[in-house]
């Protein structure tokens, strides 16, 4: 495959950095960060978006450096399957031995479980977080196909963005999320996240050496757009009446809050290159599912200890 | 999300430095293991080369 990504010292920095403070404040945000001061800190939750951009600009550095498709999707699906099955796995023994034996067979359940797609009510501890990682799953099989596109700079790619966008506007009035249910995975979420995947992968090959007065520039727009819907449809600002079904005002408010991060590059590169703070980074940046899917453990264990 | 009673009594950033210094303790295994058993399933699926 050809390369058109190239992924710099600095970019190549700045989403390790990225990657490492949104792991920590998406595990901090599930015991009660995104919900200690509504609505401003739930403005964090932007953190799971920048997840998906981070997962575009980095699929498609590794899309255009892989010999073959099939090779780059092996290796991301098993990359994001593992963990999962692995977790799974750690929830299952919690399960028999809390309840000294299996749980109830059923073709419904073993679906759920082979393909990402858990029932809070069927997890020993709150396990609702991989919700991620189904979604994630099924953009990375698409996502030969929405490279390609870029590659070819079709315009089906921006029809399929164009899409993604005019169904988070439809939601604002109409509950069209609800419609995309089908063998119990929702595909109105990898559709919207989609966006943030692509943009990723459109950062890295054209914007990621955008000067910071760019990023500044087009962080204000997005912001300005984020105000007038928020002023002109009289939209909750509090982003958690929007992430389950996003919206469009949560798109574009996560958009600017990840520009945001681009523009403050500089900064961020100083604070990541300080010795005594870098191995901290990476243990994070490097052990991204391992922190984000066991999270539950220590606070369901925690809340066990104290009743 | 988290049990909410974990968010009762306790002040927020010390149970959130407790929680993330515990969940950074559960990742080490956890990751070493993923990291082993995606190795091995990689290996199972692509082909080998040279020899």
């Amino acid at each position: 495959m050809s390369n058109q990504a190239t992924l710099d010292r600095d970019s190549s920095e700045l989403l390790a950095l990225l990657r490492a403070l949104a792991t920590v404040f998406i595990a901090v945000g599930h015991v009660g960060l995104f919900w200690m001061n509504r609505p401003w800190t739930e403005f964090l939750q932007f953190t799971v978006p920048l997840f998906f951009f981070i997962s575009g600009t980095v699929s498609y550095h590794a899309f255009c450096r892989s010999p073959t498709v099939g090779n780059n999707l092996l290796k991301r699906c098993v990359g994001l399957l593992v963990p999962f099955y692995l977790i799974a796995l750690l929830s299952l023994l919690f399960y028999v031995a809390d309840n000294q034996q299996l749980p109830p067979w059923s073709w419904e359940g073993a679906w759920r479980w082979l393909t990402i797609a858990l029932l809070k009510a069927w997890t020993p501890f709150p396990l609702i977080q991989v919700w991620f990682l189904g979604v994630l799953l099924l953009i990375c099989l698409i996502s030969p196909l929405l490279f390609r596109l870029l590659q070819q700079r079709s315009p089906v790619l921006w029809l399929w963005l164009g899409v993604a966008l005019l169904l988070s506007t439809l939601q604002l009035w109409w509950p069209v999320g609800r419609q995309f249910w089908l063998a119990h995975h929702n595909f109105y979420k990898p559709i919207v996240h989609s966006r943030f995947f692509v943009v990723g992968a459109l950062w890295l090959s054209h914007a990621s050496h955008w000067p910071a007065s760019r990023h500044w520039l087009t962080a204000l727009l997005l912001t300005l757009v984020s105000a007038a819907l928020v002023m002109g449809l009289d939209l909750d600002i509090d982003f958690a009446e929007h992430t389950y079904y996003p919206s469009i005002y949560y798109v574009v408010g996560c958009l600017a809050l990840i520009t945001v991060c681009c523009a403050l590059q500089r900064p961020l590169l100083w604070i990541y290159r300080l010795p005594w703070l870098r191995p901290l980074f990476a243990f994070f940046f490097t052990r991204t599912f391992s922190v984000y899917l066991p999270t539950p453990l220590p606070s369901t264990s925690l809340s066990a200890g104290s009743k | 999300m988290t049990d909410a009673s974990f968010n009762e009594g306790r002040p927020f950033w010390g149970k959130s430095l407790l929680m993330l210094v515990m969940t950074a303790i559960m990742a080490v295994p956890f990751s070493a293991a993923s990291n082993r058993l995606t190795q091995i399933t990689l290996r199972l699926f692509q082909p080998r080369h040279g020899g």
